[in-house]
């Protein structure tokens, strides 16, 4: 039955969220936009501990593994325990309104993570339980994603990084690159190949816990956005790490790089509503000052030749996020449900991609020199949103998943 | 709790309609669109559906099913897929039935609701839009003037959609002067009480016969008033969602078929599908698609909810008519030559698929 009623819990999340993000994170979003690889040290431990008192961690699962969790769930602390059912709809509900606070710092919150995402969609139940509770922990810890390299990125087959088989342990050799929080990490999740002419059955992730002798940061990015969240190059030296760190364990042949691309089915539709919370943030801006402050009105449904250049403008950006938003809470829900959103995801990703960039850029525009200036946030959204379209697959890849999806073509069918 | 699942009732009426769709008005949209005609089968076949009337109320000889604006948008669309001509026939009762059923008196339901016929289709319709460029809902030139016992219409209308075939039209008019929709209200008046005069020609929805009526001071006894009370907005909200509904069917059409033929068609040795530059335009186009959908969804939704749709609706149907642009015009562009050239659909869902952004109460839910 369709309906778009959101749950009591969904409600308080929006809410509480919102209030956080404009109270806690927006008075520090220039600070740490001009102040790069600045630890926001109080505000991590701050949020750690508003979100772990409540119970409230942004993890994503699948509806069936959820359960698996859940029934384990008895003997891991309760105060973990997360509300049920439901994740991915409702972590779309709140990172919208986190990113809408500043998008760097909800990247900067700590939790499971892009990591944590690669765990709950490749790892065994054995995996889950011990990687999560180091995630979701009683201090800030961080789940990292190590997949690109200086020689690929949309490209995740051309995984060069080399795991070898040394009795009960893997060999770690390769560089990664544009690991999200790769400062500050717990573990990584590090994607690796057993053999290149084993082609994508080879490619297996690892988890890397943080101090494992070989693994080490080796430099942060310097980036247009998204600055107050570091990007860390990751090198790793004949790194050692057990078998039993091999997501999916080692005879689950088929679960390798298909779990890596299954944590995208759970972290697209995330990105895409963290997109949307910017490119509302730019929207609620540039009204307040235009519509609540400037007087304009906006004549929904009015004959065109009777409206302004401007309030149609409103009109066609604040249609875009509702539009955006309801492909993102489409592929959430159909993840918490177990059906397949390969598609919806990329559509929703896709889409907000596109969205974020547009309307941060009109609203510059419209804003006029003033909202090119740093003395606004405008500028800062702009250059935020510009990932949005870039990481957990391009605008292309995204088309390129919907489109093969569509076709029903193979990769060779479709390059 | 938000669900994008249809419910097993919802899925049913989604099937019915798009197999009526694919195996009725498909066959004959061609020869309708040449023609200007739509066979009298198909209006009855789509009639005994219950697509037209289901919706009154079992004292009244209707099927009594509940009037559920998301069920109509599920229902919208699928026939849109099928041909938006006949489907803006079909439901041109709800023109009338709707607004009557919403706002209409005890006696004015059982007059009307009662010249419904299960088992036979008998035309009803609704006249809102007037022949003036840069015509505005807001300043219709249609009046009604308080002559004592009756009202007096005085004005023009234009696109009234099987007007010639209609039992009684719900002429929107307005009292006083000034701009707005306050002051609106719905005059019922017989077939014969006004002029009909040309027929309209447009760039499509060829099929459909809408005419251009005039009303020369035609009477309106007091009891066949519909006052709306402001309702009007309420109306134009609902039937603004309607178009959102229909758009995304003209707009599943058209990309369906330009998928399909991107896969057939051969160049270079490969299916043109297989190209980055096709592909990718289906791929915007498929989530175009999805997106007017949810948005369809989401204000009828609304309005089952008793809330105010009236922005939801308004900013959904513009979003769709401009997406429909996007959509049908790629479409030709996929097919290339052959999309310009009637032998295939996608040029007609072109030329129907710019009414959207044009038109107010096509069809209402």
């Amino acid at each position: 039955m369709i309906d778009f009623e959101l749950t009591p819990i969904m409600k308080m999340a929006m809410e509480f969220t919102h209030n956080y993000a404009r109270d806690v994170m927006r008075p520090i979003a220039r600070k740490y936009d001009e102040e790069e690889h600045k630890e926001p040290t109080e505000f991590i431990q701050k949020t750690h501990e508003m979100f772990s008192s409540m119970g409230f961690s942004f993890s994503t699962a699948r509806a069936g593994e959820e359960k698996e969790e859940k029934e384990e769930k008895a003997e891991s602390s309760e105060k973990h325990s997360r509300p049920k059912m439901e994740m991915n709809l409702l972590g779309a509900i709140s990172v919208e309104e986190l990113a809408w606070g500043c998008p760097g710092l909800t990247l900067r919150i700590p939790g499971p993570g892009l990591g944590g995402a690669a765990i709950m969609a490749a790892g065994t139940p054995e995996q889950k339980k011990r990687f999560m509770k180091v995630l979701v922990g009683s201090k800030p810890s961080y789940g990292a994603m190590a997949l690109t390299e200086p020689g690929f990125g949309s490209d995740a087959s051309a995984v060069a990084t080399t795991a070898v088989k040394d009795g009960d342990y893997f060999i770690l050799n390769g560089t990664k690159i544009f690991v999200t929080g790769g400062d500050m990490a717990d573990l990584y999740v590090v994607w690796a190949t057993l053999g290149k002419d084993l082609g994508r059955a080879g490619i297996k992730a690892f988890v890397v816990e943080k101090g494992t002798p070989g693994l080490k940061m080796a430099r942060l990015e310097h980036k247009l956005g998204i600055r107050a969240s570091d990007t860390a190059e990751v090198v790793l030296e004949d790194c050692r790490v057990h078998k039993d760190n091999l997501l999916g364990g080692e005879k689950k042949e088929e679960k390798g790089f298909k779990g890596a691309m299954q944590t995208f089915d759970a972290t697209r539709p995330m990105v895409a509503a963290m997109a949307i919370g910017i490119a509302r943030a730019a929207y609620d801006y540039i009204y307040d000052d235009f519509v609540t402050k400037g007087g304009l009105e906006i004549n929904y449904g009015k004959a065109l030749h009777k409206r302004g250049y401007l309030e149609t403008v409103f009109e066609d950006m604040e249609a875009k996020i509702n539009a955006s938003r309801l492909l993102t809470w489409k592929a959430a829900w159909m993840l918490d449900h177990n059906l397949p959103n390969l598609k919806e995801a990329s559509m929703a990703k896709a889409k907000a991609g596109t969205v974020v960039d547009e309307i941060t850029q009109k609203a510059i525009e419209l804003y006029g020199p003033e909202g090119y200036s740093r003395r606004h946030l405008l500028e800062k959204w702009m250059r935020d949103a510009k990932v949005y379209d870039v990481f957990e697959g391009t605008g292309q890849i995204q088309r390129l998943v919907v489109a093969r999806a569509i076709l029903d073509y193979t990769r060779k069918e479709l390059k | 709790m938000v669900s994008f699942e249809l419910s097993e009732e919802q899925a049913l009426l989604r099937d019915t309609c798009r197999d009526f769709a694919l195996k009725v008005m498909r066959k004959q949209d061609r020869q309708s669109d040449e023609s200007g005609e739509i066979p009298k089968e198909i209006v009855q076949q789509g009639h005994e559906l219950g697509l037209t009337t289901g919706y009154l109320p079992e004292a009244y000889g209707g099927a009594g099913s509940e009037l559920s604006a998301v069920n109509s948008v599920i229902v919208l669309e699928e026939l849109a897929y099928g041909n938006l001509s006949m489907t803006l026939h079909i439901l041109a009762p709800s023109l009338f039935n709707i607004p009557v059923m919403l706002y209409g008196g005890e006696e004015q339901k059982k007059k009307y609701f009662g010249m419904n016929k299960p088992d036979k289709f008998q035309g009803f319709t609704a006249a809102l839009t007037e022949p003036a460029v840069r015509f505005d809902i807001e300043a219709l030139k249609t009046t009604a003037y308080d002559a004592g016992d009756d009202f007096a219409l005085n004005g023009e209308k234009a696109f009234v959609a099987i007007a010639d075939s209609s039992l009684a039209t719900l002429v929107f008019a307005k009292k006083g002067s000034g701009e707005g929709l306050a002051g609106i209200d719905g005059y019922i008046l017989p077939a014969g009480a006004f002029a009909i005069k040309e027929r309209e020609k447009n760039q499509g929805l060829r099929a459909l016969k809408q005419f251009t009526i005039s009303l020369d001071g035609s009477r309106v006894p007091k009891n066949e008033v519909l006052k709306l009370s402001g309702g009007f907005a309420t109306l134009l909200a609902r039937a603004r969602t309607a178009s959102t509904a229909l758009t995304t069917g003209v707009c599943k059409a058209a990309y369906e078929y330009a998928l399909n033929y991107s896969k057939e068609r051969v160049a270079f040795g490969e299916p043109i599908a297989s190209r980055q530059s096709i592909a990718f335009t289906l791929a915007e186009m498929a989530t175009e698609v999805d997106a007017m959908r949810l948005m369809a969804w989401k204000s009828a939704w609304m309005l089952d909810k008793g809330m105010d749709a009236y922005k939801e609706a308004a900013m959904g149907k513009r979003y769709a008519a401009d997406a429909a642009m996007f959509i049908t015009r790629n479409a030709t562009q996929i097919l290339g030559g052959h999309g310009f050239v009637r032998e295939h659909p996608v040029e007609m869902w072109y030329r129907d698929a710019r009414s959207f952004a044009v038109s107010e109460f096509m069809a209402i839910v």
